[in-house]
């Protein structure tokens, strides 16, 4: 038996409810005791890892990452896209598949968790929604969950017609896969790089108007509520704007599936 | 971390912004905003004293300087006045265009500043499409940079060409003017035309040191597209400083409410009638259509609004100057009447641009001149 003590630190566990000054008793590799600062018996074989001033938490999950393999590898590859990851705390990552080509087959599923890949966190893919990404044709979701994919996506485009999100959310719901969706109507956002207003007119940069992001959130919304006994669950990824966060919080409040992620940069950048 | 406080509920303060650190290179010109009053004043005092000085002595003040032209996009004006303007002062100049250069093969834009500093150039002249890509060349050459235009940004020897323009229209004796009388500034006398000289003496008439009251109860108009216009948010920001009023005047999908927002003394004025009547300045905008981006515009819709034609100037603006950056679209924005008029001063813009330049220049290479501290 193995034991290790983690003493001094500021424990965050979210899901228990802590939030405070605590030591803990590692067995195996297992938590067998949390106490109070300097409260813990244990036996004195074990191992003590002073974490004075450090945060202590649960590994973390970024349920929305970019390992670029396959096909681009000279920006990232999940070898060094998970080295990052643990080296910030987080054991679990969930890719996107806008890679090259488009992770939207099993093949690729199972080839991007492969050993060989050298992660050094747990990876788990997310599968591209339709083929090719291109908002046309709905893979075959049941096969790309056997593969393990987690959830559908074609993050880096939205999908943009109506009844091709309706397909997706609702074959995704037969299988038990969360659909997420990069809302950008990319209709109006055409050569955008930033969010519209009188900085973007300023720095004679096109703006993006929030409605590229809230329209499309709002029409997800409608599609889920008209699936409501489906079970779909819609994810919202990288919420930028205060309109789509309430049309979220909205829909959450009638009981459906819509949960959404917000990315730092949205929440610290402003004009 | 204090392990007493709470990380999550901790409240996160974002840093203090950091002043600007650009530019980087006091020789830099990268936007209208960046000159100080003294600054302004001193490019238009060197403006006039280089315009006035023998070219066989004038060629001595860069002699075998090197200036790199550096143009991503097309141009006629800017391009050949500043040139014409570097070599007026004796510098070598190199024209680097995007067409017929390695640009073409996919070098990117740090990459050919770099290789332009390696073969020994001590300035570099940058037009782009991208908005900010000049700061991006200046923070990573280092060399004194100057702004021909970033994508729709900003254009800031094109608004200090146009100061200089409604300047010499400005009347001497009445610019420390009363806001509340209608300051009669652009009388029709000093109108030099086409053919006329460039006031090459320098002349009583032409104010070389700008305060924040030199452009007191003037009103610049700007019309047409706003949006996609460099031209017009360098002027916009730099008119308003020397006391101006820029009235914007333009569709709503070509000048977006906020634009008013932008900077002090701004407002918008969709009546195109109402906002020439209150002018002593107009400056007309070309459609870019290469930057619509897929707008769809009803041309003749918009012609009938906006188009500065011979009637509309003679009943709503008999006394303004008439300003346009280039290139003319005939016909469309202005008609070839008002355009070759009396009012016109387009000719004289295009002739002000190559004595800015070579200030500009000067001061990109001689950072030493006096040049002014800048904002």
């Amino acid at each position: 038996m193995t034991a290790l003590v983690i003493r001094g630190g500021h424990l965050i566990d979210p899901a228990a409810g802590v939030d405070g000054p605590k030591d803990i008793l590692l067995k195996d590799g297992r938590v067998a005791e949390i106490a109070g600062p300097g409260k813990l018996k244990f036996a004195n074989g074990a191992a003590v890892l002073d974490a004075t001033g450090l945060t202590v938490a649960p590994g973390l999950v970024d349920i929305h990452v970019h390992l670029r393999e396959p096909g681009q590898g000279y920006k990232e590859t999940i070898a060094t896209g998970t080295a990052a990851a643990a080296a910030g705390g987080f054991t679990s990552v969930a890719a996107m598949p806008n890679t090259r080509p488009v992770n939207d087959s099993p093949e690729i599923t199972r080839w991007m968790q492969a050993p060989e890949r050298g992660a050094s966190v747990r990876v788990f893919p997310i599968a591209a929604a339709t083929r090719g990404s291109k908002g046309e044709a709905i893979n075959d979701y049941a096969a790309l969950k056997s593969a393990g994919a987690v959830a559908v996506t074609d993050d880096g485009y939205p999908i943009l017609k109506d009844n091709i999100m309706r397909e997706t959310l609702a074959a995704a719901a037969r299988v038990g896969l969360s659909v997420i969706q990069h809302a950008e109507d990319t209709r109006l956002t055409q050569g955008s790089s930033m969010n519209a207003g009188p900085m973007a007119f300023k720095l004679g940069l096109r703006g993006m108007p929030p409605e590229a992001e809230s329209g499309m959130v709002e029409r997800d919304i409608r599609l889920v509520t008209e699936l409501r006994d489906a079970r779909v669950h819609l994810h919202v990824a990288h919420t930028s704007t205060a309109a789509a966060l309430a049309a979220v919080r909205q829909a959450r409040r009638s009981g459906l599936r819509v949960t959404c992620e917000v990315a730092p940069h949205h929440v610290l950048l402003t004009e | 971390m204090n392990p007493t406080a709470s990380p999550v509920r901790r409240q996160l303060h974002p840093p203090p912004v950091p002043a600007s650190p650009f530019p980087y290179n006091p020789g830099s010109l990268l936007s209208a905003s960046d000159l100080t009053l003294e600054g302004i004043s001193h490019i238009l005092a060197r403006a006039t004293a280089l315009e006035n000085q023998d070219p066989l002595t004038r060629d001595r003040i860069l002699a075998k300087r090197r200036v790199a032209l550096l143009f991503y996009e097309s141009s006629t004006r800017t391009r050949t006045s500043f040139e014409l303007a570097a070599k007026g002062l004796g510098a070598d100049t190199t024209l680097v265009s995007s067409l017929s250069s390695s640009i073409e093969k996919g070098e990117s834009l740090k990459d050919t500043g770099l290789t332009l500093r390696a073969l020994g150039a001590e300035a570099i002249i940058l037009r782009h499409n991208s908005s900010g890509a000049a700061w991006l060349l200046e923070a990573e050459t280092r060399l004194p940079v100057l702004n021909a235009g970033d994508g729709m940004h900003e254009h800031p020897t094109q608004a200090l060409l146009d100061l200089r323009t409604i300047l010499a229209h400005l009347d001497p004796v009445t610019r420390t003017c009363n806001p509340n009388k209608r300051p009669v500034i652009l009388s029709g006398a000093h109108f030099s035309g086409v053919e006329g000289p460039a006031s090459p003496t320098g002349g009583q008439h032409t104010i070389h040191e700008v305060t924040a009251e030199t452009l007191a109860g003037v009103t610049v108009s700007i019309v047409g597209d706003i949006l996609h216009s460099r031209v017009a948010r360098s002027n916009m920001l730099l008119l308003p400083r020397l006391g101006a009023r820029v009235l914007l005047c333009g569709p709503k999908e070509l000048l977006p409410d906020l634009a008013a927002n932008a900077g002090p003394g701004i407002a918008i004025e969709r009546n195109f009638e109402t906002a020439l009547r209150q002018s002593q300045a107009v400056m007309m905008l070309r459609i870019q259509a290469e930057r619509l981006a897929g707008l769809a515009l009803d041309l003749e819709q918009y012609k009938a609004n906006y188009q500065l034609t011979g009637h509309r100037l003679a009943t709503q603006a008999p006394e303004a100057i008439v300003l346009h950056p280039g290139p003319i679209i005939r016909g469309l924005e202005v008609t070839a009447g008002v355009a070759d008029g009396p009012q016109s001063v387009i000719l004289e813009q295009v002739r002000n641009g190559v004595a800015i330049r070579m200030a500009v220049v000067e001061r990109a290479l001689l950072p030493t001149a006096g040049q002014g501290g800048r904002a």
